[in-house]
């Protein structure tokens, strides 16, 4: 990912809640706090591109994304790096803590820790990152394609951030009416077509009609 | 020379070794010195080329030493080996670290030794000497044992000579200090151009630990001899074989048991100085042996380092099988302060305990690392690691330790490990399962386990004497932190 785009991610992330926890100090050099994921001599490692934290709304930590670029690394090698960098996330869940948190807090994380691996076209297609992504252990693995600095349009969709501030509605008058084809009328469903509400309780008249309708659709 | 007399042996596991053992290592780095026996006649007798040297071992800091009964115990070898004929000069030797002492005068020595105010010469041919000295040392208890001798043998020159030949001889240092000297003085000894220990405070550490190995060797030998003359051969080191034995040993490839056995002994040292209860200083002391011993058979082969250094180690890396001794030993150079502390947080918990077996509790079959189950002791945990400390960057280390801990088979279900880590810990999550978990031990799975921070047990300096329920605190499922 470019400088550019780097940026332009962080204003985004930053504006849907998103806090990045990799500062720059004033010599340009990368900061992290959290021990696990930093090298041995205490620098930010060079594929870690940022850590992105959400907090819900009583600001208990409760999403972290870790960017790391993998586009240099041979394939071959990409499942020891995730490996690597679970075992990392594991050590974090386990004993560490996030500034200004208590340790406590981090249980929401556990099962929403997530490593965005920014490849080359390639490994993002490679058997490598498909067994990756299947891999539920620790984190959950996402390999997007990067092509001119940021990650291509149709890979875009699978980013957990990327709501539809990103990207305009692809509504087409078409697909609209493809969509009105297949469902029931209005005249023989209209319950369907009514604002549910937990109070409602459905007709034993309506769920024929719905049944009638599934079966009729599956001839 | 010696006279035969019921076989003197401390009851196993409570000698006051070490400082008994290094007081022999000095007598054997002196230049006069033709053979030492340690335990024999007394604590040391050396045989230098002046004459004989009796000595007694004394290590009690900040006490005052009962002078008495050690001035009628030297004095009772002295004229024993002399009315038994031997015309050598004789040198009654209390060695010590206590509150000073001196030498007492004649009529405070009289009065010690309960003799008679006139003077009594046996008269009589040298087989008539020997024949009542004989009689005298039957006698059935001690005291009366020395009085007989004493009054059948009074003669004021005698005294007189015993108290010019008599010497305190203290060691001012405390026993740790005094091993790291006595380390320093056998380096000067040797040429130790061929030694693969290059690291001077190391080699100096091996040679003091490969010594006292050898004094201790003589007398913790299972199967001596009952026979006095025959002990004697047994027991006898000579300052020649000593010095070979120890080059030789240091030349090639020192065993790594010893290394580690002399981490152990240095740790004991370090607790000489604490003020406990005798059942617990006995306790300690048989701990202490039960370890040595359990070290020298266990600690062989690089898969026994390796699996001591799994328990200890907070580092990154550990070498492993395919590595040579030299990284192997160097490494446990490097990790003494953790094996110490380990020894130290089995020693204190097993104190506690009552335990008077370093075995005790052990799980034998775990070979990844030195696993302990005080299920037995109402801990809930059916299989723990005793680890050792972590002070700086605490985070960075439990990620290394997490790394190995992960690797093996029959994972500890409970880290003893003195950190500022403590609570729950996951070997792995399984991110597909995300149903609500009873952080509860009970259901605890072989995917969780447990870290116990050790802040309710005191391994510091004063903190000995104090017993610690270990029920309520690092048994138990609810961590103190400190906050008793």
């Amino acid at each position: 990912m470019s400088e550019q785009f780097e940026e332009a991610w962080r204003v985004y992330f930053t504006k849907s809640g998103y806090q990045p926890l990799i500062q720059k100090d004033i010599n340009g050099e990368k900061k992290l706090i959290i021990d696990e994921f930093c090298n041995d001599d205490g620098t930010v490692p060079e594929e870690l591109k940022e850590i992105y934290l959400l907090c819900n709304k009583s600001g208990i930590p409760c999403e972290l994304l870790l960017v790391i670029d993998v586009r240099d690394k041979q394939q071959k090698n990409l499942n020891a790096l995730c490996r690597a960098w679970d075992e990392r996330i594991l050590s974090f869940l386990n004993f560490g803590i996030l500034p200004g948190q208590e340790r406590q807090s981090l249980y929401l994380l556990k099962y929403n820790v997530m490593q965005i691996l920014l490849s080359t076209s390639v490994t993002a297609h490679s058997n490598a990152a498909a067994s990756g992504e299947k891999s539920t252990d620790i984190s959950r693995k996402l390999f997007v394609t990067i092509e001119n600095g940021d990650v291509i349009e149709s890979e875009r969709p699978m980013l957990p951030f990327y709501f539809d501030q990103l990207t305009k509605p692809t509504r087409t008058a078409d697909s609209e009416s493809e969509l009105e084809q297949m469902l029931p009328t209005r005249d023989n469903l209209a319950c369907l077509y009514e604002t549910y509400s937990p109070e409602r309780s459905f007709s034993e008249k309506d769920l024929i009609s719905v049944k009638e309708w599934l079966s009729n659709g599956k001839d | 020379m010696h006279i035969g007399e019921v076989r003197r042996d401390a009851a196993p596991g409570i000698r006051g070794f070490l400082f008994q053992d290094l007081l022999a290592v000095d007598e054997l780095t002196k230049k006069e010195t033709e053979f030492i026996c340690s335990e024999y006649i007394e604590d040391i007798c050396a045989i230098t080329s002046k004459g004989i040297r009796i000595i007694q071992s004394k290590y009690t800091p900040g006490a005052t030493l009962g002078i008495k009964e050690i001035t009628r115990e030297l004095y009772y070898q002295y004229i024993k080996l002399r009315k038994y004929g031997y015309d050598g000069s004789i040198a009654p030797v209390l060695g010590f670290h206590a509150n000073p002492a001196t030498v007492p005068d004649e009529t405070t020595s009289k009065g010690y030794l309960n003799l008679p105010t006139g003077q009594k010469c046996f008269q009589g041919t040298a087989a008539e000497k020997k024949a009542l000295v004989l009689d005298c040392i039957g006698a059935c208890n001690k005291e009366e044992r020395e009085n007989k001798l004493f009054a059948s043998f009074y003669e004021p020159k005698d005294l007189k000579q015993f108290l010019s030949m008599y010497q305190m001889e203290e060691v001012k240092e405390s026993i740790g200090c005094y091993r790291k000297t006595l380390g320093m003085k056998l380096d000067t000894i040797f040429e130790t151009d061929c030694c693969p220990i290059e690291d001077t405070t190391d080699r100096q550490e091996l040679l003091i630990a490969l010594a006292t190995k050898l004094i201790q060797d003589r007398y913790n030998e299972p199967n001596q001899p009952n026979d006095n003359q025959e002990l004697l051969k047994y027991r006898k080191i000579t300052r020649k074989d000593f010095l070979t034995k120890i080059e030789q040993e240091l030349a090639s490839e020192p065993p790594f048991n010893i290394i580690i056995r002399s981490f152990a002994d240095e740790a004991y040292c370090e607790l000489a100085d604490e003020q406990l209860p005798p059942d617990n200083r006995i306790r300690l002391a048989q701990l202490y042996s039960s370890t040595d011993e359990w070290l020298k058979n266990n600690m062989n082969s690089h898969l026994d380092v390796i699996r001591l250094l799994n328990t200890v180690s907070t580092d990154l890396n550990i070498p492993n099988s395919g590595d040579r001794s030299q990284s192997l030993r160097q490494t446990l150079f490097t990790c003494k302060e953790n094996i110490k502390t380990f020894y130290f947080h089995v020693w204190k918990i097993k104190m506690d305990l009552k335990q008077n077996d370093f075995q005790e509790c052990l799980l034998p079959e775990i070979r990844n690392y030195i696993a302990f189950s005080f299920r037995d002791q109402k801990d809930w945990s059916k299989r723990s690691i005793i680890m050792s400390s972590i002070s700086a960057r605490p985070n960075k280390k439990l990620l290394y330790i997490q790394r190995r801990v992960r690797a093996w088979n029959d994972r500890p279900q409970k880290w003893y490990l003195r950190s500022p880590a403590r609570g729950y810990g996951d070997y792995s999550i399984d991110v597909a399962r995300i149903a609500p978990e009873k952080l509860d031990v009970t259901s605890i799975s072989p995917e969780k386990f447990a870290v116990e921070c050790m802040e309710c047990i005191g391994i510091d300096e004063g903190q000995w004497a104090i017993v610690e329920d270990c029920t309520d605190c690092i048994f138990s499922d609810k961590c103190k932190g400190g906050k008793k």
